[in-house]
């Protein structure tokens, strides 16, 4: 018998990487930048917070918990950010080319 | 054991794919984002290899700050579609011929090497009670081969004064302040930055008992200075001349006086008095985090301002 929290971590880690596969096939099969950055951004969000949560259920010490929660705090900002960034500037060339066009 | 090496052997196919398709990427820009991939599966390589401070180094300072420096160079050359070279054939050949006989002579030394009873490694972990640091990686780099590192900083230290040479004071000069940064970028910084700050802190403080130390801190610090160069805010730009060069000289000079101090209390360069090792030890890693940081965004820095060039004229 399995312990119940290696169950959930194994879980968690799994669902995870369903995010991260199905985000990677998004980015890979999604006709344009922004249905694109939908499927990435769900990868970074929830892939990497399911990872992170499986990880922490394992971790030695409150304090490598909030290190891993630190690492998926900033990756969210960061994704979030580029995200926008990308959409951003993505719709602007969008724009410029059919004024252009 | 079989899954860690299905795993590796897919590391190495995927990273020779990407190093092959890097280089005959249909354009730059692609090219450079190719590299920055192939830098953080480098770094999962050294996580393999069971050296998790050489992946710190490799993805900060391989994929993450050489691939900023690599975007930003595309950027402003623009991304053209790359002609293909006009080469000789012995400008074709060379190249192959110089890495296969590389390999060959790599691969051969691999066969004849020696068992001589006992690794590099376990001596060092032998010794590192006397380094005055707990970490192995962080005695060797600083203390047992502290020589190579000294002048690693002043490599990096002559990089620097390449740039400053060849840019004069213009890095100096702050460019127009940046409209252009959206408001949401800002927003993020301002909670990136000093998080950035204290995470590079941490890890330059645990690179005297873990994985971490002067380099990987200031890769972190640096990737801090590049985001507030990107928001047109040029980090260095403040600083009056004289400062900027003494931010760029104390790691190399604070690692020289701690030679001499040596040569004169131990007889040895580089020898630490075993009382003060453990301090000394700190006191250079702190002076030679701010210098590699300043060097990195200078050299960032110094690629930028090409606007600001030509307004000058």
């Amino acid at each position: 018998m399995m312990d119940p929290r290696d169950v959930l971590t194994v879980l968690c880690v799994l669902l995870g990487a369903f995010f991260f596969f199905a985000g990677t096939l998004g980015v890979l099969r999604f006709p344009d930048a922004i249905t694109r950055l939908h499927a990435v951004t769900k990868a970074d969000n929830l892939g990497l917070g399911l990872v992170v949560l499986g990880l922490a259920l394992q971790a030695a010490s409150l304090l490598a918990v909030l290190k891993l929660l630190l690492i998926w705090a900033i990756a969210l900002l960061a994704s979030a950010t580029s995200c926008f960034l990308v959409a951003d500037s993505a719709l602007r060339g969008q724009g410029e080319r059919e004024s252009a066009g | 054991m079989t899954a860690g090496l299905l795993f590796d052997i897919a590391l190495v196919v995927g990273l020779t794919i990407i190093a092959f398709r890097a280089i005959h990427a249909p354009d730059l820009f692609v090219g450079a984002v190719l590299y920055i991939v192939f830098g953080l599966l480098l770094a999962l390589v050294w996580v393999r290899l069971n050296a998790p401070d050489l992946a710190l180094a490799e993805a900060a300072i391989g994929a993450g700050i050489t691939g900023a420096m690599l975007l930003d160079a595309v950027r402003q050359v623009g991304s053209p579609a790359r002609r293909a070279p006009v080469l000789t054939r012995i400008g074709r050949v060379a190249p192959w011929a110089g890495a296969v006989g590389l390999g060959a002579v790599a691969a051969g030394a691999l066969v004849t090497l020696e068992d001589r009873g006992g690794t590099l490694g376990e001596m060092v972990r032998g010794r590192v009670a006397e380094s005055g640091v707990d970490h192995p990686v962080t005695a060797v780099l600083l203390v047992f081969r502290g020589y190579d590192t000294w002048l690693e900083v002043g490599v990096l230290l002559v990089a620097a004064i390449a740039v400053l040479g060849v840019r004069r004071t213009r890095v100096l000069v702050p460019s127009e302040p940046s409209s252009e940064a959206p408001p949401i970028a800002t927003a993020a910084a301002g909670v990136l930055l000093p998080a950035g700050v204290l995470i590079g802190g941490f890890l330059l403080w645990t690179g005297s008992h873990a994985p971490g130390g002067a380099f990987q801190a200031a890769a972190v610090l640096a990737a801090m200075g590049i985001l507030v160069s990107l928001l047109g805010r040029p980090p260095l730009a403040s600083l009056s001349a004289l400062r900027l060069r003494l931010l760029l000289v104390c790691g190399f000079t604070t690692f020289l006086a701690a030679g001499v101090v040596g040569l004169l209390v131990e007889d040895a360069f580089l020898r630490y008095p075993a009382a003060a090792a453990g301090w000394i030890i700190t006191v250079i890693e702190l002076a030679v985090t701010v210098s590699i940081a300043a060097s990195l965004v200078l050299l960032f820095a110094g690629g930028r301002d090409r606007a600001a060039d030509e307004a000058a004229g």
